[in-house]
């Protein structure tokens, strides 16, 4: 006899709770004064014996009763000697079983998890040895462990193993397992017959295992504990969240990927973002079948400079795992801009800043935490640019030499420029001080409505931009850039760059007869945008744009050499890379979601300094070691289960690996599942009714007519 | 246990109407209510002359009383006579209550309720003219009181019945057998008791009053606890007229208890009724008025 949940038996100490209570209340007897004891001892003498017998029946059946209810609990069942259709080790022969321990094995099956049917196939095969037969186990968890390396005739042993596995937050690790499988088989005599057991997943099962080489004589058998059930599985596979400052001071937008990989439409599947376990947004999503669809979350939560631990969550299914994703919701960085003005005016709508200070404004009342600070062009001193993380050239006519360079040094060192022309630039003068940075050379300045400048222009007197880069970072807080007020920007004048076939740097905007309207190229480690327009009104209205202000934000964030504000996310066993920008930090702790810690020191090399040791899903704090005053929490990361693994369906077809691939095992009516096995907890059931039913008798006997016999009767006889 | 008269007045607040009761101080008074209010409309007085059949004339004796002189008989024959009547002269009652230890159980205890029976029984009794006594009795005799047809000799009885200290075991024998001696003529005995001490001489002279032609009537008053017996927990049963416990398990026994309950009660019955002696089951929660007139009723017929 085996059980199903064998650590419920414990239960059965319960057994003893009725025989303990007897023995702690049997001396409390209540004192009462009575007229006679005449007829009590009378009835006493005569029904003692058989109240005694009775009261130990009804604990007797109590005790059974509890030992039942956790008999039933823990699922018995009997285990045919041979049942059609499931694998069994040769008989004889020697088998090496690979479990398949990765996170998907936790899907639920006829109210079994697929791991625990694992263990029943295991064991089934184990008893097709008979008594001279060889076993050996590997499983395929966080990685792949040859439990039982070698063949042993001890078939307990590897059953007791077979016994301890659990489920990982890995996946992957299944081919190496079934290689590890044919070495544990090369140490069995090759006389017998060899057997490799694979139980696995639909997928697992039918998704390439390494065979066994052609002259080794091993029979490679992957079983698929679902028994050809498709299975029905919805997951949450990626989540993006970043700051919507379009949106509105405190937005956040949160695109959640989900996936469907069942066999039929999921209508309306709810969804939820949770922040510190509190949901947030509830949504619905309808999945075709096999699809994945990105579901966009708006989020509104309060500025702040607190990390805040989110949650996109499904409904549960039967692969609860993967209904859940963490991320975290990281503030920006404090962004720090070095505005140059290149033309201050005493009126201040008519200074070249003066659209541009009140643009970031609401960005810092998003939580971007962006901090200007404006000099005068004359006043620009490069060699101050430690504590700078975008420096802004506006409408400045030409640096000096001392300034291109430290501006040049800047940007290499992974610094931000970002450029705006005006009526002060020299074309010429720029070129030869900047022109290592710009993205493209100035040539002249055109104004909009020349025959020359758009022959399909015409006599229009504003240029448009209507082409957009829609895939570039700069870009993405707009889900259509066409048709945002980007689309309705006028522009009078705007500089002309020189045409250059090698020319580096990516077209973000571009105007309708294909000038180049804003330009980001890369130098060394920082980056360079080029706005071929004014930050003020003179020769667009760009900044009176709504628009202006997201694509303003946005692009002085991508300049920036500061961390990207979305929380970084790795998969279960991939390492994470630790940042801490700050050379005081030599070590950070890292505290896991079940809350172990470990401290990882900063390397003294050039190598890369991570954590190895992402064994679970979920979020991951990161704390300076010793705490520093003033530094603010390191940006944490999430650890993400691995989503190829959430798709349990077999490949088709013609994805499956080439002719001679082993035949999944067919191991349905009578296989793995409940009918293949005879379970007992029904019996046990019935048991515990009719133990019910005889507590029931045993405590209320047959009632009698005493009391009415007794009663007062009528008149006097005499 | 015993010894001391207990206050029976507020231990029957539980079987008497709650009107009443606030009325009500003694004994003598709430017998005489319950009496009066259970005969209210049924019961025809006896001294309304003409209904009571004139028996004879008799010389007057200091001590009877001055309002049975017949006047015109003085007048034409110049000596004091007195009238009787056949009613009055002829019953004599005796009442026999048991204040032993095992009538002291319960609220209001048996003793309680079968003292209360009897004065109310008393008064009626002497209202109509019998001449009723009374005995208390407990393992040894009591208190006796001669039967008298004075009113006021309900008063007698009341200060006996009041005062009387419970204590020891049950014995009816000695008390039946004072009364065989002292009754002589016909008379009707009330005896009031829990019947504990039941054994084949108390029924052999209980059947020898009835033989000798006087009217036997047994009250077997009984607590509620002991008809229906409602324990439920583990107890150790104390006798309340010995030093004797008992501990049992009410649960498993209670059938049993009340089967030999019901075979002891009608084993009285049983042999009561071959020797013609009255016998009559009372709970304590049994309302007195509705008692009283079953019994009287029994006597008339």
């Amino acid at each position: 006899m085996n059980f199903l949940a064998p650590a419920l038996l414990v239960g059965l100490l319960a057994a003893a709770i009725p025989p303990i209570l007897h023995l702690i209340y049997r001396r409390k007897a209540v004192r009462v004064l009575f007229p006679s004891l005449v007829l009590i001892q009378r009835s006493n003498r005569k029904t003692a014996r058989r109240h005694r017998l009775r009261q130990l029946l009804l604990m007797l059946t109590r005790s059974l009763l509890l030992g039942a209810l956790a008999f039933a609990m823990a699922r018995p069942y009997l285990e045919p000697e041979r049942v059609a259709g499931a694998p069994a080790g040769p008989e004889g022969g020697a088998v090496a079983l690979v479990v398949d321990a990765s996170w998907p094995m936790g899907y639920v099956h006829d109210g079994e998890r697929l791991l625990d049917r694992a263990r029943i196939a295991g064991d089934r095969a184990l008893r097709g040895l008979g008594s001279g037969g060889l076993a050996a186990l590997v499983v395929a968890g966080a990685r792949a462990e040859a439990v039982v390396p070698e063949v042993t005739a001890d078939l307990d042993e590897v059953r007791r193993r077979l016994e301890g596995v659990e489920t990982t937050a890995r996946h992957g690790t299944l081919g190496e397992a079934v290689a590890r499988a044919y070495e544990a088989l090369s140490s069995a005599p090759t006389s017998m017959a060899r057997r490799v057991i694979v139980l696995t997943t639909p997928a697992g099962a039918a998704g390439g295992l390494p065979r066994p080489s052609p002259n080794s004589g091993i029979e490679l058998v992957p079983v698929d504990l679902l028994e050809g059930a498709p299975p029905k599985n919805r997951a949450v596979l990626d989540v993006q969240a970043r700051p919507a400052p379009d949106l509105g001071p405190g937005q956040w937008r949160v695109d959640v990927r989900v996936a469907n990989y069942g066999d039929a439409v999921v209508e309306r599947l709810p969804m939820a973002i949770e922040v510190e376990r509190e949901v947030k947004v509830r949504g619905f999503v309808t999945l075709e079948p096999g699809r994945e669809t990105v579901k966009s979350f708006n989020l509104g939560l309060p500025p702040g400079t607190t990390a805040l631990r989110a949650a996109a969550t499904l409904e549960p299914d039967a692969l609860t795992d993967d209904d859940r994703r963490a991320f975290w919701l990281l503030p920006s960085p404090e962004l720090r801009v070095l505005a140059v003005n290149g033309d201050p005016r005493p009126i201040p709508q008519r200074d070249e800043l003066f659209y541009f200070e009140r643009a970031l404004a609401p960005a810092a009342g998003a939580g971007t935490r962006t901090r200007v600070e404006v000099v005068r062009a004359d006043a620009f001193d490069p060699a101050r640019l430690e504590d700078v993380d975008v420096v802004v050239m506006a409408n400045v006519g030409a640096p000096t030499a001392d300034q291109a360079r430290g501006l040049e040094a800047f940007v290499r060192s992974g610094g931000g420029l970002f450029i705006a022309l005006g009526d002060q630039v020299r074309p010429v003068d720029t070129n030869a001080v900047l022109g290592k940075l710009l993205p493209r050379a100035l040539r002249d300045v055109r104004t909009a409505g020349d025959a020359a400048a758009s022959a399909e222009g015409g006599d229009r007197r504003l240029a448009l931009v209507t082409t957009f880069d829609r895939g570039h970072p700069v870009l993405q807080p707009f889900a259509d850039p066409g048709r945002s007020s980007l689309a309705r920007v006028g522009v009078s004048r705007y500089m002309l760059l020189d045409p250059s076939p090698d020319a580096e740097g990516e077209v973000v905007l571009a105007l309708d007869d294909g000038a180049p309207y804003l330009l980001i190229r890369p130098v060394g480690r920082g980056r360079v945008a080029l706005l071929t327009g004014t930050l003020d009104r003179d020769w667009n209205d760009l900044p009176i744009r709504p628009d202006f202000v997201p694509l303003l934000e946005q692009t002085l964030r991508h300049l920036t050499r500061a961390a990207p504000s979305e929380g970084r996310s790795v998969l279960v066993g991939q390492p994470a890379p630790l940042v801490a920008d700050d050379p005081r930090v030599a070590r950070v702790q890292v505290e896991a979601p079940g809350g172990d810690v470990t401290a990882v020191d900063r390397p003294v090399d050039a190598s890369p300094w991570q954590f190895e040791g992402t064994v679970a899903q979920g979020l991951y704090r990161v704390v300076p070691d010793p705490p520093i005053d003033g530094l603010p929490e390191l940006t944490g990361f999430a650890v993400g289960l691995d989503p190829v693994g959430s798709d349990l369906r077999a490949p088709p077809a013609p994805d499956r690996a080439d002719e001679g691939a082993p035949e999944v095992a067919a191991v349905g009516a009578g296989g793995l599942g409940p009918e293949g096995r005879t379970e007992l907890w029904h019996a046990a059931l019935l048991g515990l009714f009719f133990l019910l039913l005889g507590e029931g008798l045993l405590l209320n006997p047959r009632r009698t007519a005493a009391v009415r016999a007794v009663a007062p009767s009528g008149a006097p006889s005499a | 246990m015993s010894g001391q008269a207990p206050d029976r007045s507020k231990a029957l607040r539980q079987v008497v109407d709650a009107e009443v009761l606030a009325r009500v101080g003694g004994l003598g008074l709430r017998a005489r209510l319950l009496a009066e209010g259970a005969l209210q409309g049924q019961h025809r007085s006896p001294h309304r002359g003409a209904s009571v059949e004139f028996a004879q004339h008799r010389e007057y004796t200091p001590g009877d009383e001055l309002k049975h002189l017949d006047w015109k008989a003085y007048a034409r024959q110049d000596r004091y006579v007195v009238k009787q009547f056949e009613d009055e002269t002829n019953l004599r009652v005796f009442l026999l209550v048991d204040t032993s230890n095992s009538m002291n159980y319960g609220t209001p205890s048996k003793l309680d309720y079968g003292a209360t029976v009897a004065a109310a029984l008393a008064y009626v009794l002497l209202r109509q003219g019998d001449a009723v006594g009374l005995q208390v009795f407990g393992n040894t005799l009591g208190e006796y009181v001669p039967p008298r047809g004075r009113p006021d000799h309900f008063w007698n009885l009341v200060r006996v019945l009041e005062s009387v200290p419970v204590g020891g075991e049950t014995k009816i024998a000695p008390a039946l057998e004072h009364l065989s001696e002292a009754a002589g003529r016909r008379a009707a005995i009330y005896l009031v008791s829990d019947l504990l001490d039941f054994d084949p001489r108390t029924v052999a002279l209980l059947r020898e009053l009835r033989r000798r032609r006087h009217k036997v009537q047994v009250l077997h008053v009984l607590h509620p606890d002991e008809v229906r017996f409602p324990f439920e927990d583990l107890t150790l049963f104390e006798a309340l007229e010995t030093a004797e416990e008992e501990l049992a398990d009410p649960r498993g026994m209670r059938d049993q208890y009340l089967e030999e309950m019901r075979a002891f009660c009608e084993d009285l019955r049983r042999r009561l009724g071959e020797g013609d002696v009255g016998y009559r089951q009372v709970e304590t929660t049994e309302p007195i008025d509705t008692l009283l007139l079953e019994l009287l009723g029994g006597r008339a017929g």
